[in-house]
C-alpha cells in the first residue's frame, strides 16, 4: 500500500472501481458538500472534489477533502495548475495529507476565460506533468521541487487525468506512457461518448503495456437535458458527442431517463473493454442520481474493506 | 515634366522614353495625361509649349515617341499621334501674344518649314527680330508644297503657321535666295543667317526611257495634285517606282487623281521598304499594287514613244554589311505593265553653286560643307538645319535640328563657344520588365478610325477621321506614366514592407542582395502605395492629384457657405473626363457639393476623408470608376472599399454616424447622370446633418 | 516586433479633455510597421481628436509629429520645439516610447495613445500573431522553434493539454494549439520521441517575474 485509502484498496483487489465526483458550492455551506457526499454513501469507492473547475470560483477542494475525511469517505482531491504556484501547490499539500487526505488529482486546468473571474492571471507555474513529477519526489524522495528535503515522508496516491477525445489523437495513448513515467498510480479519463474513438485509444494504450502498469478509470457522464448535451458538443473543449447521441436525446421523451440509460448502458460496455478497471461518474449538477446509475449499472455492491 | 516635382521628389537623369524619343522631346507624358482627366486645352499647350507646329504633327507626324513607347511591350504602344491630334481638334488655341525684342540683333531665315519655323520660333521667344524669307507662296516647306491634302488638310498647317507669325516673327513669301536676294545682302541687315532650305528636287534614275512623255517627277506631281487640281486622263494605269513615305503619297494621290489603275515598286523587299508601315498599308487598301524586290531597268516605249511599261529586274539585297546602299541585282526580270511612271526615289536639294561666292563651300556632292559641332557653314554667322545638311527626315527631325541651331545662333550673338554635343542628351530608362509587363492590365489600343478604303481613295479629304471623345480618353488612359511614379523616402521608411505586399504590380521589391527598394521605372503611379504606407515615406515624382487634394479645405468652405456640405473625391479618368462632367463641376453642380476629382481615387487616404470631415463636410464620398470595365488599374475599389471602412471605424468611435463616409464605384453612366446620384449624396448629408451628428458650425 | 493598437478614441478624448493644445507623436519603428502609431495614424489620431472636440464645441489645437524612435533621448530632443508648446503629448508610440517621453520631458505629461500588446510578427498583411514573451531563457531549440511559452496559452513545456482539438486551442478556434504545432513539426523531422523527456519546471526568475530587467554590454559603454 502507497497511501492505504479506500481507493487504492479496490484497485488492487481487482473489482470494478467506482468513483464519483462532487462539485463544491460558490459559498461556504459546507453542509451541502456533505449532503452530496452522503447520498453517494454506498455507492462510490472514492469522491472527487474538483478544484474551481472551469475557472469558477468555488469552495477549495482540500477544504471539502477535509470535511469528507471527517464524514470517514474516501476524497480524491483535484490540483490544478491554473491557480497555484509550485510553492502555494507544495503547501497545499502538506496541508492535504496533514487533514487525512491520501488521493490527490494532478489537471493542468481550464483556461480562466471559461469561468467568473477571466480577468484573472493563469498562474500556469507548472505543467500538470511537472506536478505529477513533483508530488511523486515529495513522496518517493522525500524532496520539494527546489531540492530541499521534507522534514517528513508523505503518502499519497497520485492520479491524474487523459483526454482520448483531444488532439493530436496519435499521441494521446504515448501522453498517458509520459504520465505514467512521471509517476501516477491511477488514471480517470475525461467522459465518453464516442465510444468508437475510446476504444482506438485503449487498442494503442493496450499496446503500449500502459494499462497493465496503471489502472484506468473511464469516466461517463449522465446528460440531464438536450440543451446539456448540446452545450457538452459544442461549448466544451475537448469533448466529443456524437450526432447519434444527440439524435438519441433528441427523440426520447423523457430525456432524464434517456440520458441515465446512455449513461448505464456506456457504463456496461466499459466493463468489457480490456484495460478498463472501473469508471468514473461525473454526474456535474445532477450528484442525486449517481445512486440510480450505479444500481442499473449492476455496480453494487460496492466492496468494502 | 520638369524632373522635380511639388514635393520635391528626387532628381531622375532620365526621362521617359516618348520624350526621349521625340526629336523635340515634347512632354508627352503631360499632354496625354492632361488629355486623360479632360484638361484638353493643357494638353494643346503644353505641346505647344514645345512644338511650333503642333497641328502638323497631330496630323502626320512620324511618331517616333511611339517606337519607344514601353506600352508596347505589353499591348500595343500609345497612340500618342492620333491624341496630339485630338487635342490639336480639341482644345482652346490660345490667342498668341507678340514677343517684346529684347536684343537688338535681327536674324535671317532662309526657308519656311519646319525647320525654319522652328528656328525662328525659338529666337524670337529669346527675344529676337526673326524674318523668314519663304520661296513659295506660303510657308510650310515640304508640308505645305507636297503632304497630300488627304493627309494633312492645309487649314491646319496654316493655323501652325499664324501661331508663329503671331509671334512677331516677319515672313516674307514669293521671295527666293539667288535669285531676288544674296547671302551679302541679308548680311547687312542680319546678324545671323540660317540657311533652312531642305531637298526640293525629285530625283530621278537615268535608266532608259526616263525622259518618256508620261514619265513624271514625284514633287511636281503632288504639287500639280495638291494646288492645281491635276487629274489624269481616262485610262492612266501608273507604275510608281519607288518604297518610301513620298512614294507612298504619290501612289494614293494617282488614284485620287482618276489613275485607272496604280503599281508601286521598289528595290526593298516588303519588309524593308522604307516607307511607314501604316502608309503602305493604307495604300495597299486603297489598291496600290506592290511588287517589291524589283529594281527598275528600262522604261519601254512604243513606237510613238509612248510608255508601255517598265521592266524591272530581281533585287536579292538592297544594302552591305556595312548597311551602305548596294543593290545587288539578279538574273530574273519582268515587264510590268503601264503607261505611265512616276519616280519617286528621292529628294535632293536645288542647285547651290550659287553659294560658293559668299563664301559658303560646298563638298563635292554639292552639299553645303557643315560644321556638325557648331552648325555653321563655312561663312561665319550662316547657319543651316534640316534635311539641307542633315538628309532626308521628318517634319519633327528637321525641328529638332532647328531647335539646336536656334541655340547655336543664340551663342553666336552672345560671343560664346557652342557645340552641339555638349546640349543636353534626353537619355532614357530600360523597358518594363517581364514580371510588370505581366500584370499590367490589358487594354486594346484604340485603332484610329480612319475612312473606308473604297470611300477615301476617290477624294482629297482627311482619310482619317481622328479620334472621337471616348476613343481618346480610353487611349490616353493607357499611357503607364512611365517613371512618374512612387518612390522611396528613405528617411522615413520603416521597410515595413505593407507596399511591396500591396502593389498590384510587384513595383517595391527586395533584391538578390536583399535590399528593399521600389523600382520608380516599373511603378504604374496609381498610387494605392502612398494610401497605405504607414510612415507616410513614399512620394510620386508626378503626384498630381497633390494640387487637388491641397485645395480641399477651399473646396469645403466655399460649399459650406451654400448649405451643409458634402465632399465627393472623384476620379479623374473615364468618364470622370468626359467634357459633360466637366460642364457639370463647373455650371451645373449644386453650390454645396465640393468635388475634388484626383487621378484614381487609390490615392485618397483615410487622412483625406477625416480632413474634410474636420474642415466641416457633413459628408464624404469617394467615386471611383467601376472596376472591372472601366479601371486601367487593379484592385483599386478593394482599397478604396477598405479605407472608407476604416474611416468610419473611426467616425463611429467618435460618435458620428458611419453613414457619413461612402465609398462608391460607379459605372460610366451613373457617372453621366452624376447630378441624379449626387441628389442623394445631398440628401444623405442633409440628413445626417439634421440628425445631428454633432454640433456644426454654419 | 512589438505591436500594439491604438486605444480607443473615447479613451484619449477623455484623457486630453481638459487640455487645449495636445501634440499627437507617432514613431517610425515597430507601431509604423504594425500601423498602430506611425506617422499616417498619428495625423488620423490628431485629425479625429480636433473633429471630435469641433463636434462638442471645445475648441482644441492639435499638432502631430512622428521622431524616428521615441525610445530614445536623441530623437526625442529633435522634437523639442512641438513638446514645448503643447500642453499635454499623446504618444502613439509603445509603452516604452511613453516613458521614455517621460523621463526626457519630465515637467510634461506624456499620455498612452496606443495599449502594447505583445512581441510578434505580421502573419500576413493586416494580421500580427504574438510569438515571444521575452522569458530570458530560449529554449526554442528544443521544441522546434516553435515558442511553448508564448504560442500555448498555459505556457505548458510538457503539452499538449486535454482541451486541444482539431489543431485549435481550447480559448479560441482563432488561436492555434501551439504544441500541436510542435508536434507536428516534430513528426515531419522524425523526432517526436523527444516528446517522451518530461521537462522540468521552468525558472521563471530569468522572465520579469524575477524582477525589471536590464541588459548591459561593459564594452560599448561611454
Amino acid at each position: 500500500m502507497i497511501a492505504g485509502s479506500n481507493l487504492e484498496k479496490v484497485l488492487k483487489s481487482g473489482a470494478f472501481v467506482v468513483t464519483g465526483e462532487l462539485g463544491p458550492p460558490k459559498s461556504a455551506e459546507g453542509e451541502k458538500v456533505e449532503h452530496h457526499a452522503e447520498m453517494m454513501r454506498e455507492y462510490v469507492d472514492a469522491y472527487n472534489l474538483t478544484d474551481n473547475q472551469t475557472a469558477i470560483v468555488r469552495t477549495s477542494s482540500i477544504a471539502c477533502g477535509a470535511m469528507l475525511v471527517h464524514m470517514g469517505l474516501d476524497p480524491i482531491i483535484q490540483i490544478t495548475c491554473r491557480d497555484r504556484n509550485r510553492i502555494a501547490i507544495q503547501s497545499d499539500v502538506l496541508g492535504a495529507v496533514a487533514l487525512g487526505i491520501k488521493n490527490i488529482l494532478c489537471l493542468q486546468g481550464d483556461h480562466a476565460k471559461f469561468g467568473n473571474e477571466p480577468q484573472a492571471k493563469n498562474v500556469n507555474d507548472i505543467d500538470s506533468m511537472q506536478l505529477i513529477r513533483m508530488l511523486k519526489n515529495m513522496r518517493d524522495e522525500q524532496v520539494f521541487a527546489g531540492g530541499e528535503k521534507l522534514e517528513a515522508p508523505i503518502n499519497i496516491l497520485i492520479g491524474a487525468v487523459e483526454n482520448p477525445f483531444a488532439d493530436p489523437f496519435e499521441y494521446r495513448a504515448y501522453r498517458l506512457a509520459k504520465k505514467v513515467e512521471a509517476g501516477i498510480d491511477f488514471l480517470q479519463t475525461q467522459a465518453i461518448f464516442d465510444m468508437e474513438r475510446f476504444e482506438r485509444w485503449m487498442e494503442k494504450v493496450r499496446e503500449l503495456g500502459i494499462h497493465k502498469k496503471v489502472p484506468i478509470l473511464a469516466g461517463v457522464i449522465p446528460m440531464k437535458s438536450l440543451g446539456a448535451a448540446r452545450y457538452m458538443k459544442n461549448n466544451v473543449s475537448g469533448m466529443i458527442v456524437p450526432d447519434e447521441v444527440l439524435e438519441r436525446m433528441k427523440g426520447a421523451a423523457n430525456k432524464k431517463e434517456e440520458g441515465i440509460q446512455i449513461c448505464v448502458e456506456t457504463i456496461e460496455h466499459l466493463k468489457n473493454v480490456e484495460g478498463v478497471a472501473g469508471v468514473h461518474i461525473m454526474a456535474v449538477a445532477w450528484e442525486e442520481i449517481v445512486p440510480e446509475i450505479v444500481t442499473r449499472a449492476g455496480l453494487l455492491p460496492r466492496p468494502k474493506f | 515634366m520638369s524632373k522635380v516635382k511639388n514635393n520635391a521628389a528626387t532628381l531622375l537623369p532620365e526621362y521617359p522614353p516618348c520624350q526621349a524619343g521625340c526629336p523635340i522631346n515634347t512632354d508627352v507624358q503631360e499632354y496625354v495625361r492632361q488629355i486623360a482627366v479632360g484638361n484638353h486645352t493643357s494638353a494643346l499647350e503644353a505641346i505647344m509649349k514645345i512644338n511650333p507646329l503642333s497641328a502638323v504633327c497631330g496630323m502626320i507626324c512620324a511618331h517616333p515617341c511611339e517606337d519607344e513607347c514601353r506600352r508596347k511591350d505589353v499591348d500595343g504602344a500609345v497612340s500618342i499621334r492620333a491624341l496630339k491630334r485630338f487635342a490639336v481638334e480639341n482644345g482652346s488655341w490660345p490667342e498668341v501674344k507678340k514677343v517684346e525684342t529684347s536684343r537688338p540683333e535681327k536674324v535671317a531665315v532662309v526657308g519656311g518649314g519646319p525647320g525654319g519655323l522652328m528656328v525662328a520660333r525659338e529666337l524670337a521667344q529669346m527675344g529676337f527680330a526673326v524674318t523668314v524669307f519663304e520661296r513659295t507662296a506660303e510657308c510650310g516647306g515640304a508640308v505645305a508644297s507636297y503632304i497630300p491634302h488627304y493627309r494633312l488638310p492645309m487649314e491646319w498647317l496654316r493655323r501652325d503657321v499664324a501661331q508663329v507669325a503671331g509671334l512677331g516673327v516677319e515672313i516674307k513669301t514669293g521671295t527666293e535666295l539667288g535669285k531676288d536676294f544674296s547671302i551679302d545682302d541679308l548680311a547687312k541687315d542680319y546678324q545671323a543667317v540660317v540657311l533652312a532650305m531642305g531637298l526640293p528636287v525629285s530625283r530621278a534614275i537615268p535608266i532608259p526611257g526616263n525622259n518618256a512623255k508620261g514619265v513624271m517627277l514625284a514633287l511636281p506631281f503632288l504639287h500639280d495634285a495638291k494646288f492645281n487640281g491635276f487629274k489624269f486622263e481616262p485610262g492612266r494605269r501608273v507604275i510608281v517606282i519607288g518604297g518610301g513615305n513620298v512614294a507612298m503619297d504619290v501612289a494614293r494621290t494617282a488614284l485620287r487623281c482618276g489613275a485607272k489603275e496604280v503599281k508601286l515598286g521598289c528595290l526593298e523587299c516588303r519588309e524593308e521598304m522604307p516607307a511607314f508601315e501604316w502608309e503602305i498599308e493604307e495604300a495597299i487598301d486603297e489598291g496600290v499594287e506592290m511588287f517589291p524586290g524589283w529594281g527598275p531597268k528600262e522604261i519601254t516605249l512604243d513606237g510613238s514613244g509612248n510608255i508601255t511599261g517598265l521592266e524591272v529586274q530581281e533585287c536579292l539585297s538592297v544594302f552591305d554589311e556595312q548597311k551602305r546602299f548596294s543593290p545587288k541585282l539578279g538574273d530574273t526580270c519582268q515587264l510590268v505593265d503601264g503607261n505611265t511612271v512616276i519616280f519617286a526615289i528621292g529628294q535632293g536639294n536645288d542647285n547651290l553653286s550659287y553659294l560658293k561666292e559668299f563664301g559658303i563651300e560646298l563638298t563635292e556632292r554639292g552639299i553645303i560643307k557643315f560644321d556638325a559641332r557648331t552648325l555653321q557653314t563655312t561663312r561665319p554667322g550662316v547657319f543651316a538645319c534640316g534635311e539641307l545638311v542633315f538628309g532626308p527626315g521628318s517634319a519633327v527631325k528637321a525641328m529638332s535640328t532647328g531647335r539646336k541651331t536656334a541655340l547655336a545662333v543664340k551663342a553666336h550673338l552672345d560671343g560664346v563657344p557652342f557645340d552641339a554635343d555638349k546640349v543636353e542628351q534626353f537619355t532614357t530608362f530600360d523597358g518594363l520588365s517581364a514580371t510588370t509587363i505581366e500584370k499590367v492590365k490589358l487594354v486594346e489600343r484604340v485603332s484610329v478610325p480612319l475612312l473606308d478604303a473604297k470611300t477615301r481613295k476617290t477624294h482629297f479629304e482627311h482619310a482619317e477621321t481622328g479620334y472621337t471623345e471616348q476613343m481618346a480618353l480610353c487611349e490616353s488612359r493607357r499611357c503607364m506614366d512611365c517613371a512618374a511614379g512612387a518612390e522611396c523616402i528613405d528617411e522615413l521608411c520603416a521597410v515595413c514592407l505593407t507596399c511591396l505586399r500591396t502593389c498590384p504590380y510587384g513595383v517595391p521589391s527586395i533584391d538578390e542582395n536583399g535590399i528593399f527598394t521600389i523600382r520608380n521605372v516599373e511603378c504604374q503611379a496609381c498610387g494605392l502605395c502612398v494610401g497605405i504606407c504607414p510612415a507616410s515615406a513614399i512620394r510620386f515624382r508626378n503626384y498630381y492629384a497633390q494640387a487637388s487634394l491641397d485645395r480641399l479645405e477651399e473646396a469645403v468652405k466655399s460649399a459650406q457657405q451654400n448649405g451643409p456640405a458634402a465632399v465627393v473625391f472623384c476620379c479623374s479618368y473615364g468618364a470622370f473626363a468626359e467634357q459633360s462632367f466637366l460642364e457639370y463641376l463647373n455650371n451645373g453642380r449644386p453650390a454645396n457639393l465640393a468635388v475634388v476629382r484626383v487621378p484614381c481615387v487609390a490615392k485618397v487616404e483615410v487622412v483625406n476623408m477625416l480632413q474634410a470631415l474636420e474642415l466641416g463636410a457633413e459628408a464624404v464620398f469617394v467615386a471611383g470608376c467601376e472596376q472591372e470595365e472601366e479601371c486601367s488599374y487593379r484592385d483599386v475599389a478593394k482599397w478604396a472599399g477598405q479605407r472608407v471602412m476604416r474611416a468610419k471605424e473611426i467616425i463611429a468611435e467618435l460618435g458620428l454616424a458611419q453613414e457619413r463616409v461612402e465609398h462608391l464605384n460607379l459605372a460610366p453612366d451613373e457617372v453621366r447622370n452624376f447630378a441624379q446620384t449626387a441628389e442623394s449624396f445631398l440628401a444623405k448629408a442633409k440628413n445626417v446633418a439634421e440628425i445631428g451628428g454633432g454640433g456644426e458650425s454654419k | 516586433m512589438i505591436v500594439g493598437e491604438r486605444k480607443p478614441l473615447q479613451e484619449i478624448l477623455k484623457a486630453v479633455e481638459k487640455y487645449e493644445k495636445v501634440l499627437v507623436l507617432g514613431c517610425g519603428e515597430c507601431v509604423t510597421v504594425c500601423m498602430a502609431g506611425g506617422d499616417k495614424e498619428a495625423r488620423e489620431t490628431a485629425l479625429a481628436i480636433s473633429l471630435a472636440r469641433k463636434k462638442a464645441g471645445k475648441a482644441v489645437e492639435v499638432e502631430s509629429h512622428t521622431v524616428e524612435r521615441q525610445c530614445e533621448f536623441e530623437f526625442l530632443e529633435s522634437t523639442r520645439k512641438g513638446v514645448e508648446a503643447a500642453d499635454v503629448i499623446v504618444s502613439l508610440a509603445c509603452g516604452v516610447g511613453v516613458q521614455t517621453m517621460n523621463m526626457h520631458y519630465q515637467d510634461k505629461l506624456t499620455l498612452p495613445g496606443i495599449n502594447t500588446t505583445f512581441m510578434g510578427l505580421p502573419v500576413q498583411q493586416g494580421v500580427w500573431m504574438e510569438n515571444c514573451l521575452g522569458c530570458g531563457n530560449c529554449v526554442l531549440e528544443e521544441t522546434m522553434g516553435i515558442c511553448p511559452i508564448a504560442r500555448c496559452s498555459k505556457s505548458m513545456l510538457n503539452g499538449p493539454c486535454g482541451g486541444s482539438q482539431y489543431g485549435k486551442c481550447e480559448i479560441s478556434k482563432d488561436v492555434d494549439c501551439g504544441w500541436n504545432l510542435i508536434y507536428e513539426r516534430l513528426e515531419k523531422f522524425g523526432k517526436l520521441d523527444a516528446l517522451a523527456e518530461i521537462k522540468p519546471p521552468k525558472d521563471w526568475s530569468t522572465t520579469h517575474s524575477g524582477g525589471p530587467r536590464k541588459m548591459v554590454r561593459e564594452d560599448v559603454k561611454l
